[in-house]
């Protein structure tokens, strides 16, 4: 099995570099436009780049689905939002070549019209483990990023840290929606619920370096990311692991062989061919009930119109749209409160 | 005398930087029959926070002030000094410099307070002789001393019974173990360390390994505005050790502390470094291990000459070659340097008395105790000038980083300069024709 995904997703070798380097000259086969910039920055810095064979990507980058055919495979970095969006921009895989990679957990949300070309990833720690005495925290703020129910999880988990808590947080507003002051409120209140009558130590990402040093073996790192609605593949949980600190251990749900590709010293990403993830409910919901991906619910246009230059008349998604999404996220991990993201 | 010594609030970004600036610190603090008053300075200083520092300053009545830190830079503070004193008609202090790596990188904020300078006497101090060479070279008059930064004795030192746990940790038998410890990125030529050492294994000696100890970096070129992806290193050094088939004679421990260092120096048998970067001003990483008695393998480059110099009978220098616009080791060198060190310890039965004997001469030369003295001859010299300006190679230079400031020495056609190699080019001397005054 493992030599078939390998054969899949090919990353060693003379002709798999050649496409890795080709595939991060990113500008001279999908040139940035003003959609790419305004959700680039305000996923950042989740969305920053970073270097994989695996070759990462948003969906919203993609221009033209056979541009892809360059490369034998990509890595969809994207969140619950955007992959369904995706698979609406590109109900079936016709013309392409390529394999996708997306995160395992989003294996019931792809359409059967797509399921053999694709492939599920899952980022693997060397050095995971039981949540040890510090822990870094980084907190993303966020709309439909979380609910009662996942801050009343990271308060268990804050409750259960016997050391230190280093809290790294990054708020992140759509342009054009900043004069809204829900989401900058919201933070507030969910910061005070949560560090209130607490000691934390509030650090910028540039100064976690020296910190992450001193703290090193006895810390764990938790990029909380419970719905997984925005992002699946965040350059935080790369930069963290890059410096040699642990994950908490997640439960595996073990069944058929992988691939693993290595990110970094202490770092990795399996590859797999799915079924570890199933749920019938959710999915007679989005394809029965829905008729994911091309019911009624679906047929958001967003303003993606690439030509607009303004930065603030640009949206890839309307609100109906991503009210939905979140119902999905909530629905995909609403069973599963064991899994700490 | 009175000495004020200012280094930065909390620690310095860079992991050699915090153990250099530590102990200079002490090597201030242990000086006899001088007063030593330290200041600590927040890195991002403003003018107010730079006047304040004045006002308490003239309390102490310093007759020197030390910089000891590479960041922030002391421009600032110069420049409040400078107005305070002569508004108020007071005796200037001397100022005292200790020069990092990154003195080119901040040559613009260098040539803003020439004038305030001018009106100082000076003293500017490097930690080897080649980069005192290179910063003289932008100087009109003023001579640079040399004096190494620190190691603590306390910290490294040789220890039989520390090497042999350290062995009987890392499952290391009767193998030969060649070392690198410090940053590993694109400025560090690892991949030619790589390269080097899977020649010798294939030719020499196959049980040896090469043990590899610090964090991966993804900085490329910045002087030639070439940027790196986060995770590119990683890329490059899984694809060298496959393509040398080093998978079974590569041990990386990952960016260790200072205990796990210190026992790694002491189960090596010996430290290889095969860097060519121009910010190599020093080298803090081969100045730990001959203070563990660790025989070192260098390239003649930048501060690392200075070693050879001082204990010329377990360093081995390996001359650098232009290639292509890029400088790197002589192949060959390397591969006699590493097979003559092997054979040394293989025929030698006292290792135990030779790595104490040389650890022991390191520390006389490199250690706190040693440094210490040389900074009190530095207070004793009465007849300083004041500071006589920069060279004309001194403006072309921040002309560079004024019109190019992200590729400031990259050439027509994408590689170096001509300007960077003759900056550079004192950098590749063996010679050492500068003692200490």
């Amino acid at each position: 099995m493992t030599k078939k995904i390998e054969a899949s997703i090919p990353c060693f070798g003379h002709n798999a570099n050649e496409e890795t380097a080709g595939f991060n000259k990113r500008n001279s086969w999908n040139r940035e436009d003003t959609l790419d910039e305004k959700y680039l920055e305000f996923l950042a810095p989740h969305s920053r780049k970073y270097f994989s064979r695996l070759r990462p990507i948003f969906s919203f980058e993609i221009k033209s689905l056979t541009s892809l055919n360059a490369f034998s495979h990509v890595l969809l970095r994207d969140g619950v939002l955007h992959l369904l969006k995706f698979f609406q921009r590109f109900p079936s895989p016709k013309g392409l070549i390529s394999k996708i990679i997306i995160d395992e957990e989003f294996e019931p949300l792809v359409p059967d019209s797509w399921k053999e070309r694709i492939f599920y990833f899952k980022i693997r720690g060397k050095k995971e483990g039981p949540l040890k005495e510090n822990l870094f925290l980084f907190l993303t703020f966020s709309k439909y990023q979380h609910t009662d129910d996942s801050i009343i999880q990271l308060n268990e988990i804050l409750n259960s840290v016997k050391g230190n808590v280093f809290v790294t947080t990054s708020l992140n507003i759509l342009r054009g929606e900043d004069y809204l002051d829900y989401d900058r409120s919201q933070a507030f209140r969910m910061s005070d619920s949560l560090f209130k009558g607490r000691e934390v130590d509030f650090v910028g990402l540039h100064k976690l370096g020296g910190l992450i040093s001193e703290y090193r073996e006895s810390s764990s790192f938790l990029n909380f990311n419970p719905y997984k609605y925005w992002f699946s593949d965040s350059f935080v949980n790369h930069y963290y692991l890059n410096q040699g600190i642990s994950n908490i251990e997640l439960p595996d749900k073990k069944n058929n062989e992988s691939m693993n590709i290595d990110l970094g010293p202490y770092h990795s990403m399996s590859i797999h061919r799915g079924g570890k993830h199933i749920n019938a409910e959710l999915k007679k919901l989005l394809f029965d009930d829905f008729q994911f991906p091309s019911g009624e619910f679906f047929n958001d246009q967003g303003n993606g119109d690439r030509n607009i230059d303004d930065y603030f008349k640009v949206f890839y998604t309307q609100n109906k749209f991503e009210k939905m999404a979140q119902v999905i996220a909530q629905k995909l991990y609403g069973e599963n409160k064991e899994n700490v993201r | 005398m009175s000495i004020v010594i200012i280094q930065k609030e909390g620690a310095s970004e860079w992991k050699s930087c915090q153990g250099i600036t530590s102990n200079l610190a002490k090597g201030y603090e242990i000086m006899p029959d001088e007063s030593v008053y330290f200041e600590r300075v927040n890195p991002s200083i403003t003018v107010f926070e730079a006047h304040a520092l004045v006002l308490r300053l003239i309390k102490i009545k310093p007759t020197a002030i030390s910089f000891i830190d590479h960041y922030p830079h002391p421009a600032p503070i110069i420049k409040a000094l400078r107005s305070y004193y002569q508004k108020n008609s007071l005796e200037l202090p001397l100022l005292v410099f200790h020069i990092f790596g990154d003195y080119v990188l901040q040559c613009l904020q260098w040539r803003e307070m020439e004038e305030d300078l001018k009106e100082f006497k000076t003293q500017f101090i490097c930690a080897s002789h080649n980069q005192a060479a290179l910063i003289d070279s932008f100087h009109q008059e003023d001579e640079c001393d040399v004096i190494p930064f620190p190691v603590s004795d306390l910290d490294y030192f040789y220890s039989e019974e520390v090497r042999e746990k350290a062995r009987e940790k890392y499952n290391f038998k009767k193998e030969f173990i060649f070392l690198y410890t410090g940053r590993l990125s694109y400025q560090k030529n690892i991949t030619t360390l790589l390269s080097n050492f899977s020649t010798f294994i294939k030719n020499f000696d196959q049980k040896a390994k090469l043990v590899v100890a610090g964090p991966m970096d993804d900085l490329a070129i910045p002087y030639l505005g070439k940027e790196a992806l986060p995770g590119t290193f990683y890329f490059h050094w899984e694809e060298a050790i496959k393509e040398y088939e080093l998978q079974e004679h590569i041990l990386y421990l990952g960016d260790c502390n200072q205990v796990q260092l210190f026992e790694v120096y002491n189960a090596a048998d010996c430290y290889i470094s095969l860097s060519t970067h121009n910010d190599e001003d020093y080298g803090m990483s081969p100045a730990e291990a001959l203070c563990t008695g660790l025989p070192c393998i260098l390239t003649a480059w930048g501060g690392f000459s200075s070693f050879g110099h001082y204990l010329p009978s377990w360093v081995d220098l390996v001359d650098v070659e232009n290639r292509g616009d890029r400088n790197l080791p002589l192949s060959h060198n390397t591969f006699k340097a590493m097979a003559s060190v092997f054979i040394k310890k293989e025929s030698n039965s006292e290792i135990s008395s030779d790595r104490t004997l040389m650890a022991t001469t390191a520390h006389e030369i490199l250690g706190i105790q040693a440094v210490s003295s040389k900074l009190k001859n530095i207070f004793k010299n009465c007849n300083r000038k004041r500071f006589g300006g920069y060279t004309p190679k001194f403006s072309k230079l921040c002309a560079q980083f004024e019109n190019n400031p992200h590729s400031p020495f990259r050439s027509a056609q994408g590689g170096y300069s001509l300007f960077y190699h003759d900056i550079y080019k004192n950098y590749s001397r063996r010679a050492i024709n500068k003692e200490y005054k």
